[in-house]
């Protein structure tokens, strides 16, 4: 009885062996998963956590009166505790944030969950107007819609404080935003106005109030490496550097000479006896070799093309009218094209095409952005076929260096603004 | 009594083999069927496990640099531009990087600083990643995977949703599938 005994207990041991070995490598393998996905949670938290320490120092750089002095980094707020995880977060100034317009930070956040560090970090700029390719404070000229036709494209961040009106298929190829809450159509939206917005278009996005006045440009023009002139002024832009620069008043004819040293050059009216007695208008062309913001009381005149020597290089204009931006009609010849290669901005009023429905004109190719107070016209279209009847054809190209980079002193928007987020 | 004694249990011994031949094969049976459906079932989890890896590996990677690419700028390995809502099987992109090494994204020119372009893509069971020729293998045992980009309108953000499958075999033929999805905010 005994072996007999023995020998079912044999099979039992064997049976209850197999299947605790069995439940054994099922719980080791259960709990080898649930730590890959602890592990997999507590990273996500990281990210996050971190994310709300790029937000957290976001938010109070933008919140300073002024920007942050000196290029030493500091903490923000340090291991601040969140529902899972912790953060901690620096803010570097730029090296160049002493002597540059444009001030520049790098916020580096790291984030902390258990045994999880994620490090991200987000570089921010002073944001200036000169970053859009197309800006607008209304997309009406004398209280008539301006349009958006086909052909038209437009590949930098775009913003209307009122609202797109469009006719046909034009393309967008960046941020796109509106502070009104619709697209005016010309026939009634799609399939007949098929606009194309590669990133989206946002509606009802806070105004950004433009500067009437070029206060920044103005003082650097006045000081000892500005140029500050009274009336009247020509500029022609030499390839080498230099600038002829026409000017009654402080006796310049045709006078050649070197670019200012801070690149601001500003035209202010001309006062006698406490009575305007000549408007502080610009007219310019040429060749730019170098950096320089010209900026105007009045209009800014563009007479012929306006290039860069080198649209690769270090090379930047501004144009920065506190009235309008015209081009002259005798800016090209009529089918002919005209090159400009600059931000402009009409402060007061519009970028447009002197008598633009009275003639036709090629191509306006523009490298740089457009920012106007109110949108001007450079041209006309048949409603019916959205063919153009008169002007230029829009050839809007941005200037990608515009994105972190104006040119010197041209107006900001009291914003910061993020340009790149990197997880270390 | 001793001999009936002795033969009986010769008698008992015969039946008792038998029936502890019978016992035994049905304990050996029910022991061997056991072992197979835990086996059966170890092998299947086991490529199961496999599978849930292979693809949560190759999404980890694909995440992680997608969420620094360059928004409006995405595009099949063809260089299509990404249409929204319509779905692709590769994505080629570029993201945000310190190319001159000096700290930051700006260059000294004043532009943002991108990387070469980098292409996702299944090559038969692998899904890889190629950048200045190099490829890398992300995961293993790949079917398939998509990509599609929306547009969140009231957020203002593009987003890029991600369907990862793979399949394994089991040691018994079986054929296993995972597939994980994910959407990642396009930050650049």
């Amino acid at each position: 009885m005994k072996n007999r005994k023995g020998f079912i207990l044999i099979f039992a041991y064997a049976v209850v062996s197999v299947i605790v070995i069995l439940v054994a490598a099922y719980v080791a393998r259960s709990i080898n998963e649930m730590r890959t996905s602890v592990r997999e949670k507590d990273s996500a938290s990281a990210l996050y956590a971190a994310e709300a320490g790029i937000d957290v120092a976001f938010d109070w750089l933008k919140s300073q009166p002024t920007p942050p002095a000196g290029t030493a980094a500091f903490n923000v707020t340090g291991g601040t505790a969140l529902a899972t995880g912790t953060y901690t977060v620096i803010i570097d100034p730029d090296d160049s944030n002493p002597t540059s317009f444009t001030k520049r930070y790098k916020i580096t956040a790291t984030g902390l969950c258990n045994d999880s560090t994620r490090k991200v970090s987000l570089e921010v700029v002073q944001d200036n107007f000169s970053r859009h390719v197309w800006f607008t404070d209304s997309e009406t000229f004398n209280g008539a819609s301006v349009w958006f036709i086909t052909n038209d494209s437009l590949n930098g961040p775009v913003h209307t404080n009122g609202s797109f009106n469009i006719s046909g298929d034009p393309w967008f190829g960046d941020e796109t935003s509106e502070s009104g809450s619709t697209i005016n159509y010309m026939h009634g939206g799609p399939p007949n106005d098929n606009p194309t917005f590669v990133e989206g278009i946002s509606f009802n996005v806070e105004p950004t109030n433009m500067p009437t006045r070029a206060t920044s440009l103005r003082a650097a023009a006045a000081t000892s490496s500005g140029m500050r002139l009274y009336g009247n002024t020509s500029i022609v832009l030499n390839s080498n550097g230099t600038m002829n620069v026409t000017n009654a008043t402080a006796g310049y004819n045709n006078t050649n000479m070197a670019l200012p040293a801070n690149g601001a050059l500003f035209v202010e009216n001309k006062i006698v006896n406490r009575r305007l007695s000549e408007y502080g208008n610009v007219t310019v062309r040429g060749t730019l070799n170098g950096r320089l913001s010209i900026g105007a009381n009045n209009n800014i005149n563009i007479a012929g093309n306006v290039t860069y020597n080198n649209s690769a290089s270090t090379d930047m204009l501004g144009l920065i009218a506190e009235r309008d931006l015209i081009i002259n009609q005798g800016a090209c010849a009529n089918g002919g094209d005209l090159t400009i290669q600059a931000s402009m901005m009409a402060m007061s009023d519009s970028f447009y095409l002197e008598n633009w429905n009275t003639s036709m004109k090629g191509t306006l190719n523009v490298l740089g952005g457009i920012i106007q107070k109110e949108r001007g016209a450079v041209g006309t279209f048949n409603t019916s076929t959205n063919s153009k009847a008169s002007g230029f054809t829009k050839n809007y190209v941005y200037d990608e260096r515009l994105r972190t980079t104006p040119p010197p002193f041209f107006p900001t928007t009291e914003d910061f603004i993020p340009v790149s987020w990197r997880e270390q | 009594m001793k001999t009936s004694g002795s033969r009986n249990n010769h008698g008992s011994s015969l039946i008792e083999l038998m029936i502890s031949i019978a016992i035994l094969a049905i304990i050996g049976g029910s022991l061997s069927y056991f072992l197979l459906i835990g086996s059966a079932a170890w092998h299947t989890g086991d490529a199961e496990i496999q599978a849930n890896q292979e693809s949560r590996k190759g999404m980890m990677a694909m995440v992680k640099e997608l969420r620094q690419a360059q928004d409006g700028n995405l595009r099949t390995t063809a260089d299509v531009l990404f249409v929204d809502n319509a779905i692709y099987s590769n994505i080629k992109f570029i993201v945000i990087s310190d190319t001159d090494g000096d700290g930051d994204t700006i260059s000294a020119g004043g532009a943002l600083e991108w990387s070469a372009p980098i292409s996702y893509y299944v090559t038969g069971t692998q899904l890889v990643r190629l950048q200045n020729n190099a490829v890398t293998v992300l995961a293993n045992n790949v079917t398939g995977v998509q990509f599609t980009k929306t547009v969140d309108t009231i957020l203002g953000i593009s987003v890029l949703n991600i369907a990862l499958q793979t399949r394994k075999t089991s040691t018994e033929g079986r054929q296993i599938q995972s597939s994980q999805t994910c959407s990642v905010k396009i930050r650049n």
